[in-house]
């Protein structure tokens, strides 16, 4: 019971993770239509502006910001300058320029910054006990950090005007342009606000691992995964979708060798995947088109 | 062109006949011919820097070994060739020194693919090879002979975890172990060590690489109550399981191989989980007088482990071809383990050694890397390490060594 317990707190801090750069996958698809595959690299590039910053004396907190900030410019420069001229072709055109920037990102970063590790110059903590749980320091700010984030997220987009502008051309792009919304705007909205997500995600992520030029390419699977399970374009559905992922992965290391870690998270995919294929909270068709 | 063929012809059978004639001549010249060795290490790729330190410790042993007579009174002559940590390289590499240069033995590769693919060549060739590699796999090419490595096979690593252990005490152990070959023959060879030895092995969690943390697999390890654990991976993982293993809150040892942990690892993670971990580097017998000898070639730096073997490996064939009295590959791979023990009068140098063995003595080499002693197999079965353990942040060689001994 006890294990059981410290398990879903580990699965928690998993999700926490999983969900922003999930987020931002689902509102990108939702928004226009196609998955992004570059989103995990974005995490990475987040990681490695947020270390960067830290080491050279920016505090922590303005570092992971600094990290969003920079991010969410990046990802409204890709989509302004690359994504939006395929735009109008269909989602194949955009899906597959997303997998030559994830490449490109990769790459880019590997030549300025190399292939070594790198961390936050923090002091490793030692965890805290509560009620016989363990958890990190490090792990609470990433849950309060990401928590808050998801909340905001969520009311931006329930209840302010530029939230129900994106529902409204996420739903039928025609009428909501008919209606005067200007798409394009709504556009570089969303890719500033994943950028956002994922730039976060990125600096949360660095507090617990030594970062490197793969750690995207690592991510990009299990971001997929929640994605699709929760259902792809449904927010909430990305964060059901991360704590079921993240709960399976660590409750499944209780039963079975922990390199099958992965493997659990595509058997409970591949599952939801036969019983609904929209994912669990997604609509029937994607919406749109 | 008629003319031309007729007068090669003449040359050729004139230089025949001249040969025939003038053999007894050409016996005596052969003596002091040099003898051919071949040196092949990588110089370019992964193994670029412990190639050219390989090399160098070869050139100043063979250097000395020349000074003082050299083998049979024959000087020896190096032809190196660069095996760019590629088991294609390698392969031109040694085909080149066997056709062209007719050497005796090939020292010094390094990496394992590249010695399971030379290796098969040379004892077609029945020229000896000796490598600083360490995969078990080579074991069973070694069984055809001519083949012979320096470097403790990874199970010898697992022993000497084993030993450091349980000399340090503790009863529970456990181990946490890379999803990599080499990782499994030494978290085998730690457990069947530990439970020899009267320990407890309470723990064995396999994990796969790149994850972004190992906090349940840690958390297995923390659970179990071990004191020491034993971390079988390379060094991403290993920076990241420190680390995890700090934030649950384990105050156990951790040992790990040297090749897995780096000055960029013991910044990555910090003061808090690195420190007091133990590392075990093989092939250095610290505070021998063959690696006294051996330093004293090298210059100020501290040389890797692979030098200290590639200057036994030189050391050992030029005592080989002394105790068989002719330089040939079939002449070394008969006499090899007369000469590195472990039975004789221990020597730790060429000139030493071949002064015992014109005295008609039976001699065993005690090298810079070890006492090497090799098997039937060709592997030593005897593996030298020295113990270090990281220290407010550096790591520090604590002038421990284990010897392990698989018999």
């Amino acid at each position: 019971m006890d294990l059981l317990a410290q398990y879903a707190l580990y699965g928690l801090v998993s999700a926490s993770i999983l969900a922003l750069p999930a987020s931002a996958l689902t509102l990108v698809y939702g928004l226009l239509h196609y998955p992004n595959f570059a989103i995990a690299e974005l995490v990475m590039v987040g990681a490695y502006v947020a270390v960067a910053l830290q080491v050279v004396g920016v505090p922590l907190p303005l570092a992971v910001g600094g990290a969003g900030l920079l991010v969410g410019a990046l990802a409204t420069g890709l989509d302004q300058g690359l994504f939006r001229r395929v735009r109008r072709y269909g989602p194949l055109p955009p899906l597959l320029m997303s997998i030559g920037v994830m490449f490109i990102l990769q790459n880019a970063v590997r030549f300025v910054a190399g292939n070594r590790m790198r961390a936050f110059d923090l002091p490793v903590l030692r965890p805290l006990e509560v009620l016989g749980l363990r958890i990190g320091p490090y792990q609470l700010v990433m849950v309060g950090v990401s928590v808050v984030l998801l909340v905001v997220g969520h009311l931006l987009l329930a209840r302010t005007r530029i939230g129900k502008a994106i529902r409204a051309t996420a739903d039928n792009p025609e009428v909501a342009l008919a209606s005067g919304i200007d798409a394009e705007r709504v556009a570089r909205i969303v890719w500033f606000a994943t950028g956002i997500l994922a730039g976060v995600a990125g600096g949360l992520l660095a507090l617990e691992t030594v970062v490197s030029p793969l750690m995207g390419w690592n991510l990009l699977l299990p971001v997929f995964a929640v994605a699709v399970l929760g259902g792809l374009g449904s927010l909430s559905g990305a964060l059901v979708g991360a704590l079921i992922v993240g709960l399976a992965q660590e409750w499944s290391t209780l039963l079975l060798p922990a390199t099958y870690k992965n493997l659990v998270a595509f058997v409970i995919l591949a599952a939801i995947l036969l019983w609904r294929p929209s994912g669990l909270l997604g609509r029937a068709r994607p919406s749109g088109r | 062109m008629a003319t031309w063929t007729v007068s090669r012809r003449t040359v050729l059978a004139a230089a025949a006949a001249g040969l025939a004639g003038a053999s007894p001549l050409r016996a005596f010249a052969a003596a002091a011919d040099p003898i051919p060795v071949g040196v092949l290490t990588p110089l370019t790729g992964a193994g670029g820097p412990f190639g050219a330190e390989m090399q160098k410790a070869i050139t100043g042993a063979v250097e000395r070994i020349n000074a003082a007579g050299g083998p049979l009174g024959r000087r020896i002559r190096l032809f190196v060739e660069d095996s760019q940590t590629n088991p294609e390289a390698a392969v031109r590499g040694v085909k080149k020194l066997i056709d062209v240069n007719r050497v005796v033995a090939v020292i010094g590769s390094w990496a394992s693919g590249e010695t399971l693919a030379v290796a098969p060549i040379c004892i077609e060739n029945k020229v000896v090879q000796m490598s600083t590699s360490g995969a078990s796999r080579i074991t069973e090419i070694q069984k055809r002979g001519f083949v012979y490595r320096t470097e403790p096979d990874d199970a010898f690593f697992g022993r000497a975890f084993a030993q450091y252990a349980l000399g340090s005490g503790a009863r529970r152990t456990a181990a946490l172990e890379l999803q990599v070959p080499y990782a499994d023959s030494m978290v085998a060879a730690f457990r069947a060590g530990i439970e020899a030895g009267g320990g407890q092995f309470a723990e064995r969690v396999t994990y796969a690489e790149n994850q972004p943390n190992y906090r349940a697999e840690v958390d297995r390890v923390v659970r179990s109550r071990a004191e020491v654990v034993l971390v079988a991976g390379y060094e991403p993982d290993t920076a990241q399981i420190l680390k995890d293993a700090y934030q649950a809150g384990f105050k156990g040892q951790f040992l790990a191989p040297g090749f897995s942990v780096t000055a960029d690892l013991l910044a990555n993670v910090g003061r808090g989980p690195a420190e007091g971990l133990v590392m075990l580097n093989e092939g250095v017998a610290g505070g021998s007088r063959a690696h006294e000898a051996f330093l004293a070639l090298m210059g100020e730096r501290k040389p890797y482990p692979f030098a200290s073997q590639a200057y036994d490996q030189i050391q050992l064939v030029a005592l080989a071809i002394e105790a068989a009295g002719t330089a040939s590959g079939e002449a070394i791979n008969r006499t090899m383990r007369q000469v590195s023990g472990p039975d004789g009068v221990a020597v730790v140098g060429f000139e030493e050694g071949a002064k015992r063995l014109r005295e008609g003595q039976r001699i065993n080499y005690e090298g810079a890397s070890g006492p090497i002693d090799f098997d039937e197999h060709g592997n030593i079965s005897r593996g030298n390490f020295s113990v270090a353990k990281v220290e407010q942040g550096r790591i520090v060689e604590t002038g421990k060594t284990i010897t392990v001994s698989l018999r």
